[in-house]
């Protein structure tokens, strides 16, 4: 309100103590992985220093690079899956009775709280080599050995995108209901079918929405460690694995910590690549 | 001792000057408005006031003691907004209780405190109702109680029968008036609505743009505005431009764009030219050719509109040779509302009394 | 109602809803597989189970490893709970009443963690822990935690904050509270909604965070990650029994969320 606009200074003290904490738990571990991304790590010895060894090795050892693609494709395909599934929900909920828009809003609300491992386990029991779908499909002798419906990219992709579905509904209802629904009556009254007033006025002006909910879900899915690890078994690497495993068993931290920063790079670049687009959606 | 004393109080946000050195009183017990249309800093001067705003410069008392550097809550002041701020978790007995807690006061006197507020206000059957529960009118006399249990050196009151409907706005300006004289509160009242400041006020405040315009009693507003924003902005009225002229009979005469009047100033510098205010209630219709002994000052005009109002007509005239009017004739019974039709011609009669020049 | 209708004469609504219906199964139809499978009564899990029982969840609830995995997590969340609902509420007023035109960036910066990847966040909290010598401990694990609660904290406290009348303040303030009392008495109880869903998106979220704290630790184990070793080991019904028991804790906390939410906001309108 502008009645209580009168700068008021004075009130950003209260923001002192999250600051402290996030300097020490946030700010100065990135400097520390920044610093150590450029060390030295040779027979298990890091030497500090400014050497490029850790990302040349990136580059050229022929297989992070590798991994890395993999992460962005499996994180493309995710976020196209989560899109062409999250945005019918987003667009019933827009148009359908207050009662069932709550039920709607509970389903795609409840796995931002249900945790990740309880619902890869779901998935475990279901897609596994003894789990439900094999189990009745051999029952009923219509296969004679299992499918293999996980340790794969399938199983991966689906168990992350049934974590991660609601972070692509919430932005597209968002977007969705903003629009004036006035606008697309007009349309029809004037004689275009349904899939041209989708196509020519809900579509394009969701496209804020859309972006939002694409980037936000990329984001998650470059980062994400436990359900490729659960899903997809030793056969596919993603990028977090590879830190995770250098750290964990090799101790190599420089090497981590330039994957890291490789891994944040990728990220930033990403949001300011969205953002871009959508100054340009928005100035049309 | 005044209850409030601005002087020479500035409030500025970087380049925008919300208020323009202002120096004004309430005095013990008064009723003190401040008027005014919107965005001329009539909120900024309450909430300088009330502690919420610190002033860019001046002085400010609040019961004889500078308020420099005092917050809000070690002022004593009561005040009541526009949408009442009534506290939406606590029942209407707790609303009230709030600042007697704050002030300590032992329970059992809290108790009588609260009754004797209700009292007031009418609403003694409604203490456990909560706000939601209440009409408009309802939550702005427990917002009044609120504020005035506490017993505030001043009560400040910011639009408060904005969010009204006419009706209710007409009732509360009156229950309000009353409830101020019992008690011989000092206020200070913030409208825009100049029906609420002439009838309510001992002293109303014009403002415009950060500044004060004129200060003076509802009469004084009304009859002697001293500048042509306050003339504008109070009431209804014709302004015309005039001059003195000699006429051949050698007396002088006030020639207001063609009408003919009275010269009332009581000079006689020639061709000067002066704001000249007539009120429109102040003019009278006739028929032609009906007989009038008022004044020698003949004018005739024909009817270009007539609004019924109900309780008056309003009609726009056009003088003969000279300048379009609004004149408004109260519709009393005898009357006969049908008098003049569109396009007839009519006398007009205009009191000396009737034509105020405007100073500024 | 009407607005159904409405918009079916635009759009084919019941392939709409066909295919909405296919994807809310998609999403809850595994956690019903998951906690019907939980009760079975044999050594070994299927679906349907040939015979039902809690012989698991008994087993779970008698095994120490568990159990020692349950309690430090449950601790661990109670801990953090309360310090990300003050440190967030106060970042949450700062930015709500302080300068406006600071806002959005400071905003921006306060949430960051959110978008922050776990996994890199993880790896420079341990190395920092490392450092300090306090990895597998609280004054790691309560530190981390927070990073990543705070924000939630801040985004429904600043939603409730945006709704709430200043002038309610004011008016306590006028009336003799000074401005602590006034948000104490005045503020806090009308933005609770907020305070009550940050709360329960901090218990939460730390009791199933896992990459970080499985950095953190070496030999101790918080329920995650003990789900998580188990589940690399052997795929047992213990394990759906502990899913089960973790999803009615998180349940019950979104049902106590939704309900908060719906008893103040009816009560403001209806009592
Ligand atoms: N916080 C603020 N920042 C900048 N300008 C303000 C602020 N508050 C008020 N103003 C300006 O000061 C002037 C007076 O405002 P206000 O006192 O609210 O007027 P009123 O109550 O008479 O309608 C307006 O022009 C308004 O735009
Ligand atoms: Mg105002």
């Amino acid at each position: 309100m502008s009645l209580n606009s009168d700068q008021n200074y004075g009130a950003l003290w209260l923001l002192t103590p999250t600051v402290l904490l996030y300097l020490a738990t946030f700010l100065f571990p990135l400097i520390l992985l920044g610093v150590l991304s450029f060390a030295k790590f040779e027979a298990s010895i890091t030497t500090l220093g400014f050497y490029f060894d850790n990302y040349i090795k990136i580059f050229s050892d022929g297989i992070t690079l590798k991994i890395f693609f993999q992460t962005v494709r499996l994180s493309i395909y995710i976020t196209f899956w989560c899109l062409i599934l999250g945005y019918p929900v987003a667009l019933l909920m827009r148009s359908c009775s207050p009662k069932i828009k709550m039920i709607l809003l509970f389903c795609v609300v409840s796995p931002l709280l249900t945790s990740i491992i309880v619902r890869n386990v779901a998935w475990l029991l279901i897609l596994g080599r003894s789990g439900m779908i094999n189990d009745t499909l051999i029952q009923w002798e219509l296969i004679s050995k299992p499918l293999p419906l996980m340790y794969n990219e399938f199983g991966v992709i689906l168990a992350v995108v049934h974590v991660y579905l609601s972070f692509m509904v919430l932005p597209l209802f968002g977007a969705l209901s903003s629009i004036n629904s006035s606008i697309e009556e007009a349309a029809s009254s004037l004689g275009a079918p349904f899939w041209r007033v989708f196509l020519s006025i809900t579509l394009p002006l969701s496209l804020p929405g859309i972006m939002a909910g694409c980037t936000l879900v990329f984001i998650l899915s470059m980062g994400v460690y436990l359900t490729p690890v659960i899903m997809g078994g030793n056969f596919i690497l993603t990028l977090p694995m590879l830190i995770t495993e250098s750290v964990r068993e090799q101790y190599d931290w420089p090497y981590a910590s330039a994957m890291a920063l490789m891994l944040l790079l990728a990220i930033g670049f990403m949001v300011v690549l969205s953002s871009g687009l959508q100054r340009l959606v928005s100035r049309r | 001792m005044s209850s409030v004393e601005l002087k020479s109080i500035v409030k500025k946000y970087g380049a925008v000057t919300a208020v323009a050195s202002i120096d004004l009183s309430v005095e013990s017990g008064e009723f003190v408005t401040l008027l005014g249309p919107s965005g001329c800093g009539k909120t900024t001067t309450l909430r300088m006031v009330a502690g919420f705003i610190r002033p860019t410069s001046g002085q400010l008392y609040v019961g004889g003691s500078n308020m420099d550097g005092v917050p809000p809550h070690k002022r004593k002041v009561g005040l009541v907004f526009q949408n009442y701020a009534l506290f939406p978790h606590m029942s209407v007995q707790k609303n009230i209780e709030f600042g007697l807690k704050m002030q300590n006061t032992p329970f059992e006197e809290r108790k009588d405190k609260i009754i004797d507020a209700l009292d007031l206000v009418k609403l003694r059957h409604l203490e456990h109702r909560m706000p939601s529960e209440l009409s408009g009118g309802q939550q702005q006399r427990v917002a009044l109680a609120r504020a005035l249990v506490i017993r505030p050196d001043v009560l400040l009151l910011d639009e408060p029968f904005g969010a009204l409907d006419k009706q209710l706005r007409d009732h509360m300006r009156i229950e309000l008036r009353e409830l101020q004289q019992k008690l011989k509160i000092s206020t200070l009242f913030v409208t825009h609505d100049q029906d609420e400041a002439l009838s309510m006020s001992d002293r109303i405040v014009v403002m415009s743009e950060g500044q004060v315009s004129q200060i003076g009693s509802p009469v004084e507003i009304y009859e002697k505005p001293k500048t042509r924003f306050v003339t504008d902005f109070i009431g209804r009225s014709n302004i015309l431009s005039g001059k003195i002229e000699t006429e051949k009979s050698n007396k002088t005469c006030l020639n207001a764009e063609g009408l003919k009047l009275p010269n009332v100033s009581k000079t006689s510098h020639k061709s000067e030219s002066i704001l000249v205010m007539i009120r429109p209630e102040c003019v009278l219709l006739k028929k032609p050719n009906s007989k009038n002994k008022i004044t020698n000052y003949k004018n005739t005009a024909k009817i270009l509109s007539i609004i019924y109002l109900g309780s008056i007509i309003q009609y726009k005239i056009k003088v003969n040779n000279g300048p379009a009017l609004i004149v408004t004739e109260s519709n009393v019974g005898y009357s006969d509302p049908k008098k003049f039709s569109l396009g007839d011609t009519a006398e007009i009669i205009i009191p000396e009394n009737a034509i105020y020049l405007i100073p500024g | 109602m009407s607005s159904q209708e409405h918009y079916g004469s635009r759009f084919p609504y019941r392939l709409l809803v066909g295919v909405v219906t296919v994807v809310i199964f998609f999403l809850e139809a595994p956690l019903v597989i998951l906690v019907i499978q939980s009760f079975t009564a044999e050594s070994y899990l299927a679906f349907p189970p040939p015979s039902y029982g809690v012989r698991w969840y008994k087993e779970v609830l008698t095994s120490e490893d568990w159990l020692n995995s349950i309690s430090l997590s449950l601790i661990i969340a109670t801990i953090v709970t309360p310090l990300s609902l003050i440190f967030g509420t106060m970042a949450a007023f700062a930015l709500d009443r302080g300068p406006k035109k600071l806002k959005n960036g400071l905003q921006a910066i306060m949430i960051s963690p959110m978008v922050l990847p776990h996994i890199v966040l993880g790896l420079g909290l341990f190395k920092m822990a490392l450092e300090l010598d306090i990895d597998d401990s609280m004054l790691a694990y309560i530190p981390a935690h927070l990073t990543i609660t705070i924000p939630f904290v801040i985004i429904s406290v600043g939603a409730s904050l945006q709704t709430f009348e200043v002038t309610l303040e004011e008016a306590a303030r006028s009336l003799g509270a000074s401005r602590f009392w006034a948000v104490w008495h005045i503020t806090l109880p009308i933005i609770r909604p907020g305070l009550v869903a940050g709360a329960i998106f901090s218990f939460i979220i730390s009791f199933d965070e896992f990459i970080i704290t499985f950095f953190l630790t070496t030999f101790q184990r918080t329920l995650p990650i003990e789900m998580f070793s188990t589940l690399m080991y052997q795929v047992r019904p213990s394990i759906a029994a502990v899913s089960t028991l973790t999803l009615a804790v998180t349940a019950f906390l979104t049902a106590m969320l939704m309900l908060r939410g719906q008893i103040t906001s009816g009560n403001k309108v209806i009592k």
